[in-house]
């Protein structure tokens, strides 16, 4: 009872305010009606109560008329308090519950708010917490992997004339190792770069992007013979840097599985243009996969063919996955044994106001 | 041609890569005029020739060669005091570290480092880079006046 009376005071205080800052009762603006209505309903009665009461008693006393005048007016009165009164109470009631409604909303907002609050603090906190790691591979790991191979390096320097071809070859492994678990922790270093680095926006040209992909790329095609052959493609909206990569990943990956062909085709091009999205493709006449590991080939280090086959760490299509998601768009690939390979990706499209 | 060899400061806690700077320095006849610091409060010393570097020759280092993640005061640490030195701030201070980390590069910038290397993890070009630093910062480079030069 004390919780509710105490409730109650504070919707009291809470109806003033309303009040003060209305600068007028909250009653009298919405009880005109009502209270004109019950002026009208008198000012009828008492029209009706004269007439009444000269056919009825035609010769009635001062006194007696008095006296009836009175009882009527205070029964006319008392109904209509009654109304005004009741209406009155009504409208509190509705007050009183909007306020509650309101105040609840509000509570519920503000719930929220600190829910999302308390989450993004979360966020944050792993983000840190991901970046001081990073941060620790990138400088601690790095170091000991530098003195594995420098060592490695000086005691074949030093030492190789002593050694026989089986010692030599033993350095020789572990220098290679030192090399490319130096590569792996670049890769997985740059891997973790791109969920954290936050995106540069902006409307370009896909077709011109591809073109320079496929540009800084022209060594590795030196001496051989391929056939590309790009699409029309229309502009995309996104960072440059970061889907320049994706392209860079997948003609360096189609070109690298292509190594065994005598020709080379490369096409690179546009399924679908639709009203949101484009679906770009890259497809080669390479090695290809087998479909029952498509599960595995966007994975982080996954790799479908050996390291002596084809070079590599595994890392290209886990970065290309990882940028389209963070695009909002989605990856797919189509292959088969000797077959060649398709990867898709699609990309949101710059919207009309842009 | 015999280049002057001015002295050259390595703030480096790690005994084996300051062993394997001296070597690849030593390759190219660079490594006499190295002194080096272990950690950041060292360098400092060393700077402002107190603690075990009371007695040292006068005059700044040619160029500090400074590793980033240090005991004690880190070497960021480290070239902001220099930087914020009225007789030290001159100096060349090269960041020569572990990590490519772009705050790391940011703030060095920020803080007005000369160059910053990232130290190879394969060893040949670890070599190269060091031996290209000491010739440049010891050799080639002309550094501001009231530096080191070698003892003739």
């Amino acid at each position: 009872m004390k919780e509710e009376n105490k409730v109650d005071q504070e919707l009291i205080v809470e109806i003033k305010a309303l009040e003060t800052k209305n600068k007028q009762p909250i009653q009298n603006t919405k009880l005109i009606i009502p209270l004109a209505v019950t002026m009208l309903v008198m000012l009828i009665g008492m029209s009706v109560y004269q007439i009444v009461k000269y056919l009825l008693f035609p010769d009635i006393t001062l006194i007696q008329s008095n006296i009836i005048t009175i009882l009527f007016s205070s029964i006319v009165a008392t109904i209509a308090a009654y109304f005004v009164l009741r209406k009155q109470q009504l409208l509190l009631q509705k007050t009183i519950k909007e306020i509650v409604e309101r105040r609840r909303a509000e509570e519920e907002v503000k719930k929220l708010n600190e829910d999302l609050e308390y989450h993004i603090m979360q966020l944050e906190a792993a983000n840190k917490e991901l970046e001081a790691f990073s941060y620790s591979v990138s400088h601690d790991l790095r170091a000991p992997l530098r003195h594995i191979g420098g060592y490695a390096d000086l005691l074949q320097k030093n030492a190789s004339s002593v050694l026989n071809e089986k010692s030599r070859r033993f350095l020789m492994e572990i220098s290679d190792s030192a090399k490319r678990m130096g590569e792996l922790i670049d890769d997985l270093l740059r891997y973790s770069r791109i969920g954290r680095t936050e995106m540069q926006k902006t409307v370009f040209n896909l077709e011109q992007l591809v073109k320079e992909a496929q540009h800084d790329l022209s060594e590795e095609a030196d001496g051989r013979e391929i056939s590309w052959e790009i699409g029309p493609m229309p502009e995309v909206y996104g960072d440059r840097s970061q889907l320049k990569l994706v392209f860079h990943n997948l003609i360096s990956n189609a070109l690298k599985f292509t190594t065994p062909c005598v020709r080379a085709e490369i096409v690179i091009g546009c399924t679908s243009d639709k009203e949101n999205e484009i679906e770009v493709f890259v497809r080669d006449n390479g090695v290809g996969f087998d479909m029952k590991y498509i599960d595995k080939l966007f994975g982080v280090f996954q790799r479908l063919h050996s390291a002596a086959k084809f070079e590599g760490t595994g890392i290209g299509l886990a970065n290309v996955q990882r940028i389209i998601h963070r695009h909002g768009g989605r990856t797919r690939a189509e292959g088969s044994v000797d077959g060649g390979a398709t990867f898709y990706f699609s990309i949101p499209k710059p919207k009309e106001d842009k | 041609m015999i280049a002057e060899l001015r002295r050259i400061l390595l703030v480096e806690d790690d005994p084996r890569d300051v062993e394997l700077v001296l070597i690849a320095l030593e390759e190219y006849n660079l490594a006499n005029e190295v002194v080096v610091a272990n950690d950041g409060e060292e360098a400092l010393d060393y700077l402002y020739c107190r603690g075990n570097f009371q007695k040292r020759p006068m005059g700044n280092p040619a160029v500090v060669l400074l590793d980033l993640k240090l005991p004690k005061v880190n070497g960021l640490e480290v070239l902001q005091q220099i930087r914020s030195d009225e007789k030290l701030r001159m100096t060349p201070v090269v960041v020569v570290t572990s990590s490519r980390e772009e705050r790391d590069l940011v703030e060095s910038y920020k803080l007005g480092v000369n160059a910053y290397v990232v130290k190879p993890v394969n060893f040949h070009e670890f070599v190269d880079a060091v031996k290209e630093l000491g010739a440049f910062w010891g050799v080639i480079n002309e550094p501001p006046p009231g530096s080191i030069g070698r003892a003739k």
